[in-house]
């Protein structure tokens, strides 16, 4: 069971990373999702055609990050409002990859692939032989491991590097990077980017795992990751514990419709519901929290 | 390295209508110590924020040695040398200092890590150097205003520029008898450091500069060497001809005896209110006792205030000075209703009013004007008329509707009386600062309210400005209504209050009776050296 | 009182609009195989005929709601991004009150429909200004949250537990015949709601600018720390402007059911609570400014569908349309200040 928690987490964890790194530099990414998207359809057409999964990769991050990257100019350059950008780049993933897949493939409904290439299955030869993280690193795909690798280098770069200094500090007080010289637009712009590259692997890593684009294939999982980065505290470790707290969250109510023969339209509806409980809970927590902290003065 | 010259410098700023500089010629010579002077509102700030790359000018060149430089943000002077030390330090509080000190400069690694050990022995080095101790792994919320500025000058060293602007530096060593400042300042010269002092404080400028600018009105008067000149003569070129000396007596440090004497206009309201109605007083409008503030252990925002205790007679006008970060913000906030004490207990004619909501603070009379004019005080983006009627609105309605006729009587009725040249209707960011200031005062004064806390009076004013808020709160203590100045400025509470409180750390340092004491006196109760219970 | 916008703004709504039209000129004669017709179709839409100018109109006031709830969240600083599930809650719950009480007199039961939709609508988004009231939770990812959960639940509800069984569409049960409003153009789908759309407009606009509340939302959205200050109690504005948003919202969906559908149908109101955001953002957050705006952008998708018939497919238009003009409208939109950080870097600096 926890082996495919694991799987389930990762495109959360991946798309939480990248959304942690806009958190702290103080820009709310909303459009995790339609940069998700953008991705899985990216990676599904490129993959599918070309039958090479790397090629595909490569392509969904590309695309995915340009993608961030323009809106995040954009918004910051143009003086567009931020949330409005990124709302318009959700809008326009859903029915962007609409037309595109029509253009492209002449449908807009499931595209299917002849000869996908499956993803290859990776154990980690010593990891996998210690009993508790038998489950982490047996028989995963390479997406499981690029994600579980980039939550210490997030970690890395936020808090032992430069950027993740310039990142923090244009979060916390942008004015004081700027008059030490450092731009801070850029650092946003490129907090952003960062975004959109972890989203596009979020989003192959969807379709591969399927072998095939479905419209709306991410339901939702790019607000999911972005609620998880504030119940993880907005650090690395944090964001990975509240993808598999949801990851499990979403397996038990998958595993609810076998058993109690939930519909499958009300399962959609089930991620969102339990992020926004999930929520409710975090902040009124956070809010006793900071009461406590008030009346603890010293 | 060489001399700057700043050529031709023109900026004009829309939203307020100011043009801060016009024309601005000035040479700054290679190792120099070179003081700019002017009052409030000169361009002596802004000029100096174009040569750091802050804001750029709309006409206008920065040479160096002849060179055409080209300056369009704070990395590209940095980039040439050039760094300043703002007046509001910008830091980020929740790094430590040396995070702060190092930001935007980071030593690396060769793989890409922070180098932090030797930034931390090249900072304890010019920490040795200059003298400028302090602790590099505190966080930087928990610093003092002293401490922002020794961060900000230590990162320009640590940056290695060569032309250092310094705003307002003596803010905080005033009348301190060590005078760092100025070992400091001898230190960077002896280093070949060229200096920019920014002041409107002429003896500060005589005594440490080579040479001093006077900036008047966004304009360049002259620049002399300052041994060729006398105070008064500095200080009639920068208040200029049409003001007699009256005013700029009052700065200098002759000791000062009543201050009425070298007040005009309001002067002789202040004193009336101060015979008549002192004793007719039922009691106190204002009365504190022991009112403690602890800040939360992570958010120290506001300094701690420890058992303030004073009261305010009807007709009195009460000042509470002290130097910056003594308690004089949490104080605001705090009879402001913003922050909740945390003992203590806050009495308004006789009852309690610690804890209770702004809006029961303001329908019981009690005005406010708070040092963030433009934040707090007004709505840049709504209309005059919106912000006048701000504390009014809710007697112009009937069943939930407001009623234009009596708004735009209202409303027409204050602009005539604070003559404040502007129409209802016009979006209150594109008036001047001195109209916006009107605005607020007018709304403030207009419902006569028994007890004005009023913060930092005469900021951002002129001369007209500050009598026009003078004759203001005399008007007010003459009718019978108590005011609490809260202001960093000696000479404004010398000025306009009947009695002083001075904070030091938190604490009441002294109580005084205006007409009993002198400016350096007050200095040495703000600065901890005396006390006076 | 006064708009005290600078009237070159509107010059850049004007760009905005004209360059999302053109957009749509290049685009869809891309898309399908006869360019000519497919480009006469989007420019003619609405005129071709009677019908399509009813179905227009009836849109349009649709609409105009949908964006004057838009309107006064933003107006009060708050990010209402549960326009969807709003305005599908309000359908559902028109729909079932409604089948609830077959009996009831028309216009009885029409009072009561609206103030069941508007309730529902302002409920779900009042709870987001709760939460964000009581434990500083961020409206913008709750009131997304609950919608798309309600949306996907609803979904269920009408496909399922709902489903008429004698329709073949995913549909509820229709209404009886005395709740229906009249119809305005038949055999077009104008009815009453334009009307009510045009009268919330005045009463929007009254609202927002000559009564108390409005001013007090007004200026807790333009500087919620000067409202503070003036003693407005700004606590209540985190929840009155999302009740109302949502509220608004509802009716719409409300109004969809009465006058238009008479049924809740899966994903039949789907697009208008963004569609809200973007006429909102055309009519530069003012009220008076919706019905331009409302029209405006209901002739370019209403254009844009229209010329799907002539192309050789057909899909939803509706996301890239509004994401087109959201993406031109926004770029310099200099008097939306929602979360804007209030000074320049100059003030902060300066003394």
């Amino acid at each position: 069971m926890l082996h495919s928690i694991v799987e389930i987490m990762t495109p959360f964890l991946l798309a939480g990373l990248g959304g942690l790194f806009t958190e702290r530099a103080g820009v709310l990414n909303i459009a995790l999702e339609g940069l998700m998207l953008i991705g899985a359809f990216s990676a599904a057409a490129v993959a599918g055609t070309s039958g090479n999964l790397l090629l595909g990769t490569v392509a969904a991050v590309g695309i995915s990050a340009t993608a961030a990257y323009l809106y995040a100019t954009a918004a910051l350059h143009l003086k567009a409002n931020i949330f409005i950008a990124a709302l318009a780049v959700n809008l326009l993933a859903i029915g962007g990859t609409q037309i595109a897949a029509h253009l492209l493939f002449g449908t807009k409904g499931v595209i299917e692939f002849a000869g996908f290439p499956s993803l290859p299955s990776i154990s980690i030869p010593l990891l996998s032989s210690i009993p508790v993280f038998k489950d982490f690193f047996t028989d995963h795909s390479p997406f499981v491991y690029i994600a579980f690798l980039l939550v210490p280098i997030s970690a890395w770069l936020l808090n032992a590097t430069p950027f993740g200094m310039y990142v923090k500090a244009a979060g916390l007080n942008s004015t004081a990077l700027f008059t030490r010289g450092v731009a801070e637009q850029k650092i946003k712009v490129l907090a952003i980017t960062i975004s959109g590259i972890t989203c596009g692997l979020a989003g192959a890593s969807l379709s591969f795992n399927l072998g095939a684009y479905v419209p709306n294939i991410t339901s939702g999982r790019g607000w999911i990751a972005l609620v998880a980065i504030f119940l993880g505290y907005k650090r690395p470790y944090g964001v990975f514990l509240v993808a598999l707290l949801f990851a499990a969250a979403e397996l038990a109510a998958q595993n609810a419709q076998g058993i109690a023969g939930a519909p499958a339209s009300l399962l959609l509806a089930f991620p969102f519901f339990i992020t926004f409980i999930g929520m409710i809970i975090f902040s009124a927590l956070h809010a006793l929290f900071l009461r406590l902290q008030e009346k603890n003065r010293y | 390295m060489g001399n700057i010259d700043l050529v031709d410098i023109t900026k004009y700023f829309p939203e307020n209508g100011v043009t801060a500089n016009s024309a601005v010629n000035l040479r700054i010579e290679e190792g120099e110590i070179h003081a700019i002077v002017g009052e409030n509102g000169s361009g002596k700030s802004t000029l100096m924020h174009i040569l750091s790359g802050l804001i750029r000018p709309d006409k206008g060149s920065i040479r160096m040695n002849g060179k055409a430089l080209r300056i369009n943000s704070p990395h590209e002077a940095l980039e040439q040398g050039i760094g300043m030390v703002y007046q509001h330090v910008q830091l980020v509080r929740e790094f430590t200092v040396l995070e702060n000190i190092i930001l935007g400069r980071e030593p690396r690694t060769w793989w890409g890590r922070i180098n932090a050990a030797q930034a931390r022995s090249r900072i304890q080095a010019l920490i040795q150097e200059y003298n400028l101790q302090i602790d590099l792994d505190r966080p930087a919320y928990e610093l003092s205003t002293e401490g922002e500025q020794k961060i900000a000058l230590l990162a320009l060293l640590y940056a290695g520029v060569n032309y250092i602007i310094l705003d307002e530096p003596a803010t905080l060593f005033e009348e301190d008898e060590t005078d760092l400042l100025h070992r400091v300042l001898e230190k960077l010269r002896s280093h070949n450091y060229t200096l920019i002092l920014i002041t409107h404080k002429l003896r500060e400028a005589l005594h440490y500069a080579d040479r001093v600018s006077v900036m008047r009105g966004g304009r360049w008067i002259s620049t002399h060497f300052t041994h060729e000149l006398s105070q008064s003569e500095l200080s009639n070129l920068m208040v200029g001809s049409e003001y007699k000396f009256d005013h700029g007596h009052t700065h200098r440090h002759t000791p000062q005896q009543a201050p009425e004497n070298t007040l005009p206009a309001a002067t002789p309201t202040v004193s009336t209110a101060k015979t008549a109605h002192k004793p007719e007083g039922p009691g106190p409008i204002l009365k504190l006792q022991n009112l403690t503030y602890r800040p939360a252990v992570n958010s120290a925002a506001l300094p701690a205030l420890k058992e303030v205790s004073f009261e305010v007679q009807p007709g009195e006008a009460l000042a509470v000075t002290g130097i910056r970060e003594n308690g004089l913000e949490t104080l605001e906030q705090l009879l402001s209703g913003f922050l909740l004490p945390s003992s203590g207990d806050i009495l308004y004619k006789g009852s309690s009013i610690a804890g209770r909501s702004i809006r029961e603070l303001r329908s019981r009379r009690i005005a406010y004007i708070p040092t963030e004019r433009m934040l707090r005080g007004a709505s840049l983006d709504s209309s005059v008329a919106e912000n006048m009627i701000l504390l009014n609105y809710r007697d112009f309605h009937g069943w939930g509707r407001l009623k234009k006729e009596e708004i735009e009587h209202f409303t027409g009725n204050l602009k005539q009386q604070f003559n404040i040249k502007a129409s209802p209707k016009d979006r209150l960011s594109g008036l001047s600062g001195g109209n916006i200031q009107r605005v607020i005062i007018s709304r403030e004064i207009i419902n006569s309210p028994q007890l004005l806390i009023f913060s930092e009076p005469s900021w951002g004013l002129d001369i007209t400005g500050r009598e026009f808020v003078f004759e203001k709160i005399a008007e007010l203590t003459s009718r019978g209504s108590a005011v609490v100045i809260i202001t960093s400025d000696i000479e404004e509470a010398l000025e306009c209050a009947d009695r002083i409180v001075v904070m030091y750390r938190g604490a009441v340092n002294g109580i005084v009776q205006t007409d009993l004491v002198d400016k350096p006196a007050i200095g040495r109760l703000m600065l901890g050296v005396d006390t006076h219970a | 009182m006064h708009d005290t916008r600078p009237a070159s703004t509107f010059l850049s709504i004007g760009v905005a609009i004209a360059a999302a039209i053109l957009v749509m000129i290049i685009a869809l004669p891309m898309l399908s195989d006869s360019p000519a017709r497919t480009l006469s179709a989007f420019l003619m839409g609405p005129f071709r005929n009677w019908f399509y100018m009813g179905n227009f109109l009836n849109r349009v006031g649709l609409y105009i709601i949908a964006g004057l709830a838009m309107v006064i969240a933003f107006q009060g600083g708050m990010f209402n991004l549960g326009g969807e599930g709003q305005v599908y809650a309000g359908a559902l719950s028109t729909t079932i009150f409604l089948l609830s009480v077959p009996k009831l007199i028309g216009p009885v039961g029409v009072i009561g429909a609206v103030c069941v939709a508007a309730g529902t609508g302002a409920l779900i988004a009042g709870l987001s200004g709760l939460l964000k009231m009581k434990w500083n939770t961020d409206e913008l990812i709750s009131s997304f949250l609950l919608s798309s959960s309600l949306v996907y639940s609803i979904d269920y509800l009408v496909s399922g537990p709902l489903r008429n069984a004698e329709s073949f569409l995913l549909s509820s049960s229709e209404i009886a015949r005395q709740f229906r409003l009249p119809q305005l153009l038949p055999p077009s789908h104008l009815n009453l709601s334009l009307l009510a759309a045009v009268l919330l407009i005045g009463l929007g606009y009254k609202y927002l600018f000559h009564t108390s509340s409005g001013y007090e939302l007004r200026m807790t959205g333009l500087n919620r720390e000067f409202a503070r200050y003036g003693g407005i109690p700004v606590q209540r504005y985190y929840v009155i402007p999302m009740a109302l948003s949502g509220g608004l919202y509802g009716l719409a969906g409300g109004l969809y059911v009465l006058g238009t559908s008479f049924a809740t149908m899966q994903g039949s109101t789907s697009g208008m609570g963004w569609n809200g955001i973007a006429i909102a953002l055309i009519a530069r957050i003012h009220p008076l400014l919706l019905l331009p705006a409302a029209i405006i952008f209901t002739y370019l998708e209403f254009g844009a569908e229209n010329a799907m018939i002539y192309a050789d497919f057909s899909f939803e238009f509706g996301a890239v349309l509004q994401a087109i003009v959201l993406f031109l409208v926004t770029a310099r939109f200099s008097g939306f200040r929602v979360l804007r950080k209030k000074g320049g870097r100059h003030a902060a600096l300066d003394s």
